[in-house]
């Protein structure tokens, strides 16, 4: 199941009210902070009215729809909306296609009838083949005449839809190319922020009465729990050559544990540091579980930690990871 | 239940705590006055899913309670602001179901006059997109059937756009029609009385 597939899965369960707290509680941050999620939240909101009202749901579906989503009079309000939309399109196709079919019935000119009934005439008496074929003639020339107009309307008609969607397509681009220019942009802005943050952070450090020496070179950062894999950037160290020490403080969630392992691997798996016995600590309502490295031993790249709670049988198990990066200045 | 909550809001967010807000959102006000935005309609998405009956009320609730603190929060807090939101809208969800108000009534036949009316106005605002979006809007609700989707992203590629920049113009299109049918019921409601 690829990331969209278990978030869709996901963001219906929350829904349908299907999602246990926990899973409720995830959704709910990741929808406050995720812009990209909070669309796929409201796209699939919208497939689900969809469904319901093409019948397209199964019945455990339908119940919790009816149940539990529509609860809420926004939502009320948004399948009203549904449907009377789809009421204007389903009766604005069925008046189109009238037309075309009345078109198609009354659409022929009076001289096709008349001629019509001059053809009956021939058979009776070929004396009026001159005249039919008069009439014939110029029924034919005034018809073709009609029809090349429909035929040069119908042109200008699609030449003007080719450039409305070529105009549209060239919005979308630039539009695009506009949105990739501002995302590099900001994601160039926030490591500079960040860069500097942790610069600023040193010089406090190291310029504080009464500072202890060996804290003018630590550079500290702090680590969310990754939520899934590959799906954001890794926060970024940036070490100068003052930096002798890296200290890593990574927030904790879900359950506590006594003791906790963090191991520190580089991107290729390569293990540079194993802390045991390390306990949480309380900071600004969260819990922090710190280790800290020596500079001269982390090269520029991608770490990830593994961070593991002490068992009652003496074991570790895993409890989340976190992944940083490394930049030498 | 709406007297309760703007009793215990204590609520007129005043203009020094709204620029304190927004400035702790962001140093650029612009960017700020967007991430307020987004921030009221996420967290009115939230109280909506999980069953409330004044959604927007909560939201509002919950950015003024935000607000009086930001002065005490906004030196010392890490991370996102919006999770600082978050968590004061779990508490103020708490406080809802303490005091949650009766479920409103399901639509009466009584409803199906004011159903017409505002069909009648989504056909006067559908009149009034563009040619494009008209066109665009017909086609996308055109096909009824199971094949929808694929529909849809045939649809996508005649237009050369991925299938979710057009359910995007689509949403937008579709939020630009609700705004106009509210207007327009607003409207009517006034002319009739």
């Amino acid at each position: 199941m690829d990331r969209m597939t278990i978030n869709e899965a996901s963001i219906r369960r929350y829904l349908l009210g299907e999602a246990r707290d926990e899973e409720q509680e995830q959704t709910e941050r990741r929808l406050m902070t995720d812009r990209e999620y909070f669309q796929d939240f409201l796209r699939l909101e919208e497939a689900l009215i969809d469904e319901y009202i093409r019948g397209a749901l199964n019945k455990h579906d339908r119940e919790r729809f009816e149940n539990y989503f529509i609860k809420a009079p926004e939502r009320r309000e948004s399948l009203e909306f549904a449907k009377a939309l789809r009421r204007y399109v389903t009766q604005d196709a069925t008046l189109n296609s009238e037309k075309v079919a009345g078109l198609g019935r009354e659409g022929l000119p009076p001289v096709f009838v008349s001629w019509q009934a001059r053809s009956r005439a021939v058979i009776a008496s070929l004396a009026c083949v001159a005249l039919l074929f008069v009439a014939c003639t110029a029924w034919l020339l005034a018809e073709r005449a009609r029809l090349k107009g429909q035929v040069e309307q119908l042109q200008t008609e699609r030449g003007e839809a080719a450039r409305s969607e070529e105009e549209l397509k060239q919005q979308i681009d630039q539009q695009g190319a506009l949105s990739d220019s501002l995302v590099q942009r900001l994601n160039q802005a926030q490591a500079e922020l960040e860069e500097k943050e942790q610069e600023i952070a040193r010089l406090r450090e190291a310029n504080a009465p009464g500072q202890n020496a060996a804290d003018a070179g630590l550079v500290s950062m702090l680590l969310a729990p990754e939520l899934h894999r590959g799906g954001e950037a890794p926060r970024v160290a940036y070490l100068s050559k003052g930096s002798n020490r890296l200290r890593l403080k990574m927030v904790v969630e879900g359950e506590r544990y006594k003791m906790y392992r963090a191991e520190v691997r580089t991107a290729e798996g390569v293990e540079i540091l194993r802390s045991d016995e390390l306990k949480a600590k309380a900071s600004r309502n969260q819990m922090i579980v710190e280790i800290e490295l020596a500079a001269g031993r982390i090269a520029q790249g991608d770490y990830m930690i593994a961070l593991s709670g002490a068992a009652g049988d003496g074991g570790y198990e895993k409890i989340s990871t976190y992944h940083f990066r490394v930049v030498r200045r | 239940m709406k007297e309760s909550v703007s009793q215990r809001a204590d609520t007129e967010l005043t203009e020094e705590l709204f620029e304190r807000l927004l400035l702790w959102l962001d140093a650029d006000r612009e960017r700020a006055g967007q991430r307020y935005e987004e921030i009221r309609v996420q967290l009115i998405k939230i109280f909506t899913s999980r069953g409330c009956l004044i959604s927007e009320e909560l939201a509002d609730e919950t950015i003024n309670r935000v607000a009086k603190r930001v002065q005490q929060i906004a030196e010392t807090y890490e991370g996102d602001p919006a999770l600082y939101f978050y968590g004061v809208a779990r508490l103020i969800y708490l406080e809802y179901l303490r005091r949650k108000p009766a479920p409103q009534p399901l639509a009466t036949s009584a409803a199906s006059e004011e159903e017409e009316l505002k069909y009648e106005c989504l056909e006067q605002c559908v009149e009034r997109l563009t040619p494009k979006n008209r066109e665009l809007l017909r086609a996308y609700y055109r096909d009824d059937d199971e094949e929808k989707v694929d529909h849809r992203k045939e649809m996508a590629e005649r237009l050369g756009m991925e299938l979710n920049a057009l359910w995007v113009r689509m949403h937008r299109i579709r939020e630009r029609l609700r705004q106009c049918v509210t207007e327009c019921l607003m409207r009517k409601r006034g002319s009739d009385s």
